[in-house]
């Protein structure tokens, strides 16, 4: 059978299968197998098959994502969201902004310990979204700042796609934490500045009025300020001990997740069930991600063999003179392949086979994590999947569609700003891993 | 023959939980542990507390960590795909599509189940072992947990290709 025939064939599979509603990580296992078998015959499979399936799931680098998630799962079950925002409330002092703006430091707080912009998202919309609505955004407003706040976990490290990133191409996770530390903060005061630009706020409404039942409760208030000190003593232990050299990514996801263990356990927020149950939700997200993972790998068998990646390389060797338009239509990519799909499988489709481009451009690996990992981000706002929209509007019963218009909005703002900041200023994301001890 | 069926899912959904669970958690629980000892013992004690623990977490836990979950992930509808079309189907047709999608993908892990069960009786078959710091450990104890996992996964399939077809058959035109 012809090559190209053949590829063709394999593509039309994936597009097919994957628009049908297939499983993700069966579509890779599936377009693999097919293109391998048709390429050297069904006899080669045997040779691939155990082999890339027990040893992919046996990789060290990849053995730190249940730890980061057992960390955030702890966290989420000790109610420490909600002690966030309750923090951020009061510190708001009943103004209608501050509160927008301390929900959206809140979401960013919580994705330096969580990872997943979807549990976030629906989390500060049950509990945020209707104090915001009391001090007068309209619903669509308060879900969709929700929604933004949620999504900031997926660029805020320790961001699980980065973990995947760093693994697939050997870049230090440790240095894509810490470089994505900056483009966070930036991505933050986008945001920030968005939600003064762009708010949506009820007719009549009043600011700086305390709302009826509101409650000061010493108790609760003290609970959530010890919330508050434990995770930043806990973002101190995580990225302290990775930019001083101390230790390695994993180590800290270990000691991250040990801390939440016991600080958790002596604040007396979670007990043995929470704890359990922590444990099995770390393991079935951590089971779900390697299975994508498992499946890219043997799509990336055939997507070797076939040189595709080579022939899209030779495609574009015209704009290789012009670096920067090339990675511009890479960051592009992804992007637009994020609207579409789980991030994590966003990045193990597309960084096999963009490799060979990115080696060609020469560009710094580093800093195309970070910038790919924000892209990526950007599709968690952005119809038609936008998984932190979608979470947020199904946590508060809205409709998704209206929300995703305002978050398209803040989406744009970030795309456009913090996207030309790094790549006109690539130090945001290199100077400081260039200082890791 | 009905009872009898509801039982021998239910006693495989608390299998999966079980290993998910307690085999994954306590697997997760060890990994913890031997890094912040391991890591405890290089700065507070000058000594490797866990020889060999990077080998044990790269090639015992993680994996059996993986695999002891994925039937639970499976099961729970955990595993993303990009549904809006099917979705988007009236009930007749979304059972329809539903049955083919699972039933390629069950095709698919049997493909896969054959694979990773002979790969795994090779490793039983020739010894094949794992390096743990200085000595040797047998690896197909790990190895096995792969069929198995798919095994698993891949009855949990076939009942989902039962149902769909059942759906896709008894629904009417009109429910549609």
């Amino acid at each position: 059978m012809p090559q190209a025939l053949i590829i063709w064939i394999v593509l039309l599979w994936f597009v097919l299968f994957l628009g049908l509603g297939q499983h993700v990580a069966t579509v890779l296992f599936a377009s693999g197998l097919l293109g391998l078998a048709l390429w050297t015959g069904p006899q080669v499979l045997s040779g691939i098959i155990g082999t890339n399936v027990f040893f992919t799931a046996s990789t060290y680098s990849l053995s730190i994502i249940p730890l980061y998630l057992l960390m955030a799962q702890l966290l989420l079950r000790g109610g420490v969201v909600v002690d966030l925002f309750r923090v951020g409330y009061r510190l708001a002092g009943h103004r209608r902004f501050p509160l927008g703006l301390a929900t959206l430091v809140s979401g960013g707080l919580l994705g330096a310990v969580s990872g997943s912009g979807a549990a976030t998202s629906a989390a500060l919309a049950t509990l945020a979204a209707p104090q915001l609505q009391r001090f007068g955004y309209t619903q669509r407003m308060s879900v969709a700042i929700a929604a933004v706040a949620g999504s900031l976990s997926a660029i805020i490290p320790p961001s699980l796609i980065m973990i995947i990133y760093g693994s697939l191409t050997s870049v230090s996770i440790g240095h894509l934490f810490i470089g994505a530390l900056m483009p966070a903060f930036l991505c933050i005061a986008v945001y920030v500045v968005c939600l003064w630009l762009y708010e949506e706020v009820e007719p009549g409404a009043t600011d700086g009025r305390a709302a009826d039942a509101d409650p000061d409760d010493s108790a609760v208030t003290s609970r959530s300020v010890s919330a508050f000190a434990f995770v930043v003593v806990l973002m101190a232990v995580v990225f302290g001990g990775i930019y001083g050299g101390v230790v390695t990514a994993g180590e800290a996801g270990a000691l991250g997740a040990f801390t939440a263990l016991v600080g958790m356990v002596a604040l007396r927020r979670v007990d043995t069930r929470g704890i359990a149950m922590a444990l099995a939700d770390s393991v079935r997200v951590t089971a779900m991600l390697m299975l994508i993972v498992i499946g890219s790998q043997v799509f990336g068998r055939f997507l070797s063999l076939s040189r595709l990646p080579h022939e899209l390389l030779a495609l574009i060797e015209p704009l290789l003179s012009t670096p920067t338009l090339v990675v511009a239509l890479l960051l592009g990519a992804f992007f637009v392949f994020g609207l579409f799909l789980e991030s994590a499988a966003v990045m193990v489709l597309l960084v096999p086979v963009l490799m060979p481009i990115l080696e060609a451009t020469e560009v710094d690996l580093l800093w195309f994590g970070v910038m790919a990992s924000f892209m990526i981000s950007l599709g968690l706002l952005t119809p038609p999947v936008g998984l932190a929209a979608y979470a947020a509007s199904t946590a508060s019963g809205y409709p998704v569609g209206p929300v995703f218009r305002k978050t398209s909005v803040f989406a744009l703002f970030a795309a456009v700003l913090v996207s030309a900041t790094m790549i006109w200023f690539p130090a945001v994301v290199t100077w400081l891993p260039s200082t890791v001890g | 023959m009905t009872v009898g069926w509801t039982r021998a899912w239910a006693w495989l959904e608390r299998l999966e939980g079980g290993i998910a669970s307690v085999g994954g958690g306590l697997c997760l629980l060890a990994m913890l542990l031997m890094t912040v000892t391991s890591v405890f013992g290089r700065y507070v004690l000058g000594a490797d507390l866990v020889p060999g623990g990077y080998n044990i977490i790269e090639r015992l836990l993680f994996p059996l960590l993986v695999f002891w979950g994925l039937p639970l992930a499976h099961r729970e509808g955990t595993f993303p795909r990009f549904g809006m079309a099917q979705d988007a189907l009236p009930p007749r047709a979304h059972a329809a599509v539903a049955a083919l999608v699972v039933a390629v993908e069950a095709l698919v892990f049997g493909l896969l189940l054959w694979h990773v069960a002979t790969f795994a009786w090779q490793g039983y078959t020739s010894g094949r072992q794992m390096q743990i710091g200085t000595t040797f450990w047998p690896l197909y104890p790990a190895l096995a947990m792969v069929p198995l996992s798919f095994g698993l996964m891949l009855l949990e399939m076939v009942r989902l290709v039962v149902d769909d077809v059942r759906t896709a058959l008894k629904s009417r035109p009109s429910d549609s």
